[in-house]
């Protein structure tokens, strides 16, 4: 196992290049280009602010901001997931012609999400301190929060990558799955807002608990709640180890199935 | 394995061969029937091991597994049985240009395509020029790759794949790509890898390449390993065996074209070619005979040849006939032709008989020749003219060009 993620470390310069690869043929062809990445989340701030303060009315306040603190975060999750669901299934014609390590694969989809997300940030934070939320001390954690995603994320994309190869159709039973998981992540609504009976679909929930991380260092200015994200962070360490033995186990059949 | 680079140990592989790929939900989950597939073994038990420096080639027909053993030499696949170890870095030319993005400069593939082969970009930086200039694209290695010929997309390819600088190179019939003059360049880069020391497997259907290059061939015949050895000693044997599995196809084709026919009329047992005459004489066979009387289509540059031509003759009795042959290569270009009337032979016509015509060194190039065949009247009128009567087939473990051999020998003298 841990030759697996020798290989992978050895691989590190194709990794490096498949992600900006990724980045940059995304909007390839559009008049805006990679101008895009950040003309992305403006223009859904734009939308959301419109939206929420003038045709409905949340009892939040800065309701745009409360939702944007956690979207860009959900996104980098959903997208990741949804994209690397199919990734090795499109990656045929270079599984088929040449030897690497087809963990790279899922991990570059990954790391194009979290660069992704981390360009989301140049208009967030500008975007949070226009309605006085300035960056402040928690941003400290925000590292770790990260951390702790891209771990979640990754062993998930390790998952459901293989498993698409030998069942297709998972990736569209994503696509329902994912937009499910939306409503029970915390993103749209407060969690006090919730009936008292269905509490635990978010108190066991990872990724509540991670969009909460989020918001409590940018909209609430408070320090996340490190028992709770220490629980998460071991739980996404654990599921990752699995998950790469998993799809170590299934990689050598890929080439049979694709 | 201290001095061993490549041992293969038992190794084996099957693929599935699905007749009905799609399972339905239900086959899936009561049945646990993933279709319906049949297994078909493409590598059986082949175990060999190269040491480290030498060049081995691989020989087979196509489809006999070549091909998936250096896959699985590359762990692009895994064996189902036996194992494969590997001392050092592998680079292989078995699909060029793995991972090139049509709308990348040149440039920017080649740091994309050799950190596929696991180069680090400082390695790759301190390449580049060279595998600019190896590919020669000069200027044009700044334009995306879509607008490249396929000649300079597959140059450009080759030149990053041998310059990643492998312990271990493994070549599969890359001898097809470019011009000639870059073939030649490829097979210089390969021998200059060899002198450097490196290990190398290649496969090629060019075997003066081969017996040239190879320290030692493998022969993989239907999935089996069932020889290996000296490079000249392997290609004759596996030339023999191609040699005679086509003659046997002829035989099998020729049987049916005489099946066809019971009444054995003659026109229909030559092949496709034209024939006139007015028939006062017919040729009704021609048979090419090796030293020991056997028909053939395949001859040994070199050995004796016998075309026998059977005729019979109608009640007139004809007076000066002149038998005559001709031999063409397959483009239609006359290699020699003579006849009895040329060689001054007066042959009298009996009801029936057999011409023969004998060589005693066949001294024809290697290749595929047809036959004519003529039977005449001295003043050029024909009685029946055959095209394309057989076809035949010389074989040569010399690689001579040109049409025929000329008996030689070399000399030298120094000093002069």
């Amino acid at each position: 196992m841990i030759n697996d993620w020798i290989d992978v470390y050895n691989y590190r310069e194709f990794l490096k290049n498949s992600v900006s690869k990724d980045l940059r043929t995304r909007y390839r062809g559009s008049v805006f280009g990679f101008l895009w990445t950040f003309l992305n989340p403006l223009l859904m701030l734009v939308v959301y602010s419109v939206l929420f303060s003038i045709v409905v009315r949340m009892q939040v306040d800065n309701y745009p901001l409360f939702l944007f603190s956690t979207l860009l975060s959900w996104n980098f999750f959903s997208t990741t997931i949804l994209s690397g669901s199919s990734i090795i299934v499109n990656s045929g014609n270079l599984i088929k012609k040449i030897y690497f390590p087809h963990e790279i694969l899922p991990i570059s989809v990954v790391m194009g999400g979290l660069v992704n997300y981390i360009y989301g940030l140049v208009i967030l934070i500008p975007a949070l301190s226009i309605y006085g939320y300035y960056p402040n001390t928690n941003y400290i954690y925000l590292p770790l929060i990260l951390l702790i995603q891209v771990i979640l994320t990754l062993a998930i994309t390790f998952l459901v990558s293989s498993l698409t190869v030998f069942f297709r159709d998972l990736e569209h039973m994503l696509v329902i799955i994912v937009n499910a998981l939306f409503y029970l992540s915390g993103v749209l609504f407060p969690l006090s807002t919730v009936p008292e009976r269905a509490r635990w679909l978010f108190d066991f929930n990872p990724i509540a608990m991670l969009m909460a991380s989020y918001r409590d260092v940018f909209y609430y200015n408070q320090t996340p709640d490190m028992f709770t994200l220490s629980m998460i962070g071991l739980f996404s360490f654990v599921l990752l180890i699995v998950a790469q033995r998993i799809f170590a186990k299934l990689k050598f059949r890929f080439i049979e199935e694709i | 394995m201290s001095n061993i680079a490549i041992r293969v140990s038992d190794v084996s592989k099957k693929f599935k061969i699905f007749e009905d790929k799609p399972a339905t939900l239900k086959d899936r989950i009561i049945y646990r029937s993933k279709g319906v597939f049949q297994e078909k073994w493409v590598l059986r038990d082949i175990s060999f091991d190269v040491p480290q420096g030498k060049m081995i080639g691989l020989v087979g027909r196509n489809g006999s597994g070549k091909s998936t053993l250096l896959k699985i030499l590359t762990r692009i696949l895994q064996p189902d049985k036996g194992e494969v170890e590997i001392k050092g870095r592998v680079s292989s030319l078995l699909e060029l240009g793995a991972g090139f993005h049509m709308d990348f400069t040149g440039r920017e593939n080649i740091y994309m395509n050799a950190s596929i082969f696991g180069l680090s970009r400082k390695e790759i930086d301190g390449k580049i020029d060279e595998i600019i200039r190896f590919a020669e694209l000069g200027p044009f290695i700044e334009n995306p790759v879509r607008t490249y010929s396929s000649g300079m997309y597959m140059r450009l390819a080759f030149s990053i794949a041998v310059h990643v600088d492998p312990d271990i190179l493994l070549i599969d019939e890359i001898l097809a790509v470019g011009d000639n003059a870059f073939q030649k360049k490829c097979i210089s880069r390969i021998e200059s890898f060899k002198n450097q020391g490196k290990t190398i497997v290649f496969v090629s259907h060019d075997n003066g390449v081969m017996e040239r290059l190879c320290d030692e061939l493998y022969w993989i015949h239907e999935s089996k390993l069932i020889a290996h050895g000296e490079p000249r000693r392997i290609i004759r044997d596996y030339m023999d065996f191609l040699n005679d599995s086509e003659e046997k196809r002829l035989n099998e084709e020729a049987k049916l074209n005489v099946k066809s026919d019971e009444v054995a009329e003659v026109k229909e047992v030559f092949q496709d070619g034209d024939r006139w005459g007015n028939k006062l004489a017919e040729i009704v066979r021609v048979r090419m005979l090796d030293v020991t009387g056997a028909e053939k289509h395949f001859f040994e540059k070199g050995k004796p040849l016998t075309i026998a031509i059977h005729y019979s003759a109608s009640n007139y009795v004809i007076d000066k006939p002149v038998f005559g042959i001709g031999i063409y290569r397959m483009d239609g270009y006359c290699c020699y032709g003579t006849n009895t009337h040329i060689d001054h032979e007066r042959i009298a016509l009996e009801d029936k008989g057999i011409v023969e015509f004998y060589v005693e060194h066949l001294n024809l190039v290697a290749g595929e020749y047809y036959l004519d065949v003529a039977c005449h009247h001295e003043n050029g009128t024909p009685y029946d003219y055959i095209t394309r009567a057989l076809t035949f087939n010389v074989k040569s473990y010399e690689e001579e060009i040109g049409i025929a051999y000329l008996p030689h020998q070399w000399m030298h003298k120094g000093g002069q």
